[in-house]
């Protein structure tokens, strides 16, 4: 028990309020990075997946672009009620696309995994 | 401003666990049917679906949700339950996270091997609980360390939200990370579809 609270005491040294509030700032950035460029890579996707004459998600793709484009502001000190909602607004977008991409694809790209997978299950 | 400074963050907090249990029900489905296998995918949409609810609940402190909060949690650790609240979404996110990546993995193990072979349902179960045993099982932990440390060091309260923010502070070094292998997998779909369909 005393390694815990030796543990907690380090966390109380190291951790301060300062620290916290630049680590979130940190990995609001890296978080929307990691989610905007896994969203791409499948709209990149069904973009390739979809038949020549089929529409495009590009409006959806141009939307990634921009909230990308806006990423850096996370870094930007401001008050904390504005971050809140900033940071919200940032990271929440590009989920709402991912969550519409992955029921409207589904599909299509189970389709593509399965028509590569499904010939080596049966072999 | 202060309310909504209150209200958006959980908003967002619960809207994220939503998309997470959208992702990872498409998933499951999308690993079953590629196996053959037949999912009960209605009683996983409510399954996951009332754990949402019962979210909703503890974020918006309804009536409803402190009442069966304070139920359940023992009185020893009630001072601490704004605390626990925001790490328990986080721990939720990691599970949800995790389970997604599991599930990517053996999608993704599938597509590149030559002769692949699938996971029993039973092994699938079996890992998947274990992962969710995992990630509350650091929660609890590492909370269980922070309720004793209070009482038997009597640390100082003022310190509790420092210590708080330091368990979220580590999950939020491997969302990104997660997400990043995942796409990772994603992108070498990619390019074997890219190949296939343009002969790029």
């Amino acid at each position: 028990m005393s390694l815990v609270y030796m543990f907690f005491q380090w966390v109380m040294k190291v951790y301060t309020p300062e620290t916290s509030v630049r680590v979130i700032r940190m990995a609001c950035v890296t978080c929307s990075l990691a989610d905007i460029g896994f969203i791409l890579i499948l709209l990149k996707l069904s973009s390739v997946l979809k038949p020549a004459d089929a529409p495009k998600p590009r409006k959806r793709i141009w939307a990634m672009y921009f909230f990308l484009a806006l990423t850096p502001t996370l870094v930007i000190p401001n008050q904390l009620n504005y971050q809140l909602i900033w940071q919200s607004f940032v990271l929440g977008f590009p989920y709402l696309i991912l969550a519409y991409t992955a029921v409207k694809e589904l599909p299509l790209l189970l389709g593509y995994v399965k028509s590569k997978i499904v010939p080596k299950l049966e072999n | 401003m202060i309310e909504w400074a209150e209200i958006f963050p959980k908003t967002m907090a619960i809207f994220w666990i939503f998309v997470q249990q959208v992702c990872y029900c498409c998933i499951k489905y999308a690993y079953e049917n590629i196996l053959g296998r037949k999912i009960k995918v209605r009683a996983y949409v409510i399954f996951h679906g009332l754990i949402l609810l019962a979210l909703f609940f503890m974020a918006f402190e309804t009536d409803a949700g402190i009442n069966l909060a304070f139920h359940i949690i023992p009185k020893k650790i009630q001072h601490f339950y704004p605390h626990l609240r925001w790490n328990f979404f986080f721990a939720v996110m990691f599970a949800y996270d995790l389970l997604l990546l599991t599930y990517a993995w053996r999608i993704y193990r599938l597509f590149v091997a030559e002769k692949p072979k699938p996971a029993t349902v039973q092994t699938v179960l079996l890992q998947d609980a274990l992962i969710v045993l995992f990630a509350f099982g650091v929660y609890f932990l590492y909370h269980w360390g922070l309720v004793m440390s209070f009482y038997r060091f009597r640390l100082p309260i003022w310190r509790i939200r420092g210590i708080q923010l330091f368990f979220t502070g580590v999950l939020d070094f491997f969302f990104p990370l997660i997400e990043a292998a995942c796409g990772l997998m994603l992108w070498r779909v990619y390019k074997t579809a890219k190949k296939d369909r343009l002969g790029a």
